[in-house]
């Protein structure tokens, strides 16, 4: 009698874990396909993500590439304040460049791809400064700035490298997948984020759409 | 005795099922990520740990081991030589004990690399498996040799910071 008991609380309790595990399992395939692309900015190296404010149209990742964990979407919020200094010790804010557009690209000397797009960066840099747009580089170098000063004069880096510190990286989400560009419009509002390198020619018309929008 | 058997089978299965649930909760990750790099690794040490030499009497005479390493799928290293001052090579760096001598360490050649944006530009790096292999010295006993490996690592498009791994090897001489 007593055993018998004991064997059906047990299988009581087995068919309860079951059960749970079963809801658990439902619960996460359910979360995660109802997660929407627009939410994933940096799910696959290289995308270029539209401004969410103008509903522009963009390139959508798979929600579970990695590459989007831990992650903020910054995309139609203001831009995080910084003051950083520039590799010769100049201090610069980003408040500076007020009523500017602004592409912040995050590189670092040791970068392949970086060193590639850098090229283009000057070039979009001399086509578009004219017209109140400006590249800013933001070195995620750990070393002297020296160095990155002096492959910044090598490539012929014509827009102002900022030597990175951990407060303005976390404020824009922890950039550690390089190159990372945030394309900030005159509004101060960040409406493109890519992860990666793209084309020149996406950078380019992303500086456009910045350039275009009205400032605040 | 048959209904014992039932029972500890429906308690295996709910242990599995409940372990498959759990597991879930663990995003799978098989690309750089975002935001996240500082914790994962990109590099592992895939041989064994335990290295067992002939023990020496002098500092001549060495034995080569081999330590073997994999990259995460879709992913390069720079090899120890790469073909700029600004990348990052991969070294090994160790701390061995008194007793213990690595002579010499020795790193695979890099294999070619084309990012799809420079097709002239050639990297020279490490992808899937590579072995390093090191001339060692020891005298009898076991040794415990502390050290680490560290890397760059990239996908076709974009890079991580710099990488540290851990490593602990145990050397057996006899």
């Amino acid at each position: 009698m007593k055993r018998s008991v004991i064997v059906v609380l047990v299988l009581i309790a087995v068919i309860t874990a079951m059960i749970w595990a079963g809801v658990m399992s439902y619960r996460i395939r359910k979360s995660l396909n109802a997660q929407p692309p627009a939410q994933t900015t940096f799910a696959q190296p290289g995308v270029s993500s539209g401004a969410a404010a103008n509903g522009s149209s963009s390139s959508s990742a798979a929600s579970d590439s990695p590459a989007s964990d831990g992650l903020s979407d910054l995309r139609g919020k203001p831009a995080p304040a910084f003051t950083l200094k520039t590799t010769d010790g100049k201090t610069v804010s980003l408040s500076d460049y007020k009523g500017k557009a602004v592409l912040l690209n995050f590189w670092a000397t040791w970068c392949g791809p970086c060193k590639l797009e850098m090229p283009w960066l000057i070039d979009l840099q001399k086509k578009y400064g004219a017209q109140g747009f400006t590249v800013l580089g933001i070195s995620e170098d750990d070393g002297s700035a020296k160095n990155v000063a002096d492959f910044a004069t090598k490539m012929g880096v014509n827009y102002p490298v900022l030597m990175y510190d951990e407060k303005m990286n976390k404020a824009y989400g922890g950039v550690d997948y390089l190159p990372t560009s945030y394309y900030i419009g005159r509004d101060g509002k960040v409406a493109v984020e890519t992860g990666g390198i793209i084309s020149q020619s996406e950078m380019e018309a992303d500086i456009q759409k910045i350039l275009a929008a009205k400032g605040a | 005795m048959q209904k014992r058997r039932l029972l500890f089978g429906a308690v295996l299965a709910a242990c599995a099922m409940t372990m498959t649930a759990q597991s879930a909760w663990q995003p799978a990750h098989s690309g750089i990520g975002f935001g996240q790099a500082s914790a994962k690794q990109w590099v592992q040490m895939v041989s064994s740990p335990e290295l067992k030499v002939k023990a020496g009497k002098q500092a001549a005479a060495t034995q080569d081991v081999d330590v073997r390493f994999a990259i995460q799928t879709g992913l390069h290293i720079n090899s120890h030589k790469p073909n700029s001052h600004y990348l990052i090579p991969t070294t090994i760096t160790l701390d061995a004990p008194t007793d213990v001598e690595i002579a010499k360490i020795e790193y695979p050649q890099g294999v070619d690399y084309h990012f799809q944006f420079a097709p002239k530009d050639a990297l020279s790096v490490y992808t899937g498996e590579f072995g390093v292999r090191m001339q060692v010295y020891a005298k009898p006993g076991r040794y415990t040799i502390h050290g680490q490996l560290r890397y760059q690592a990239c996908d076709d498009r974009a890079c991580n910071p710099p990488k540290t791994l851990p490593l602990t090897l145990y050397v057996t001489a006899q």
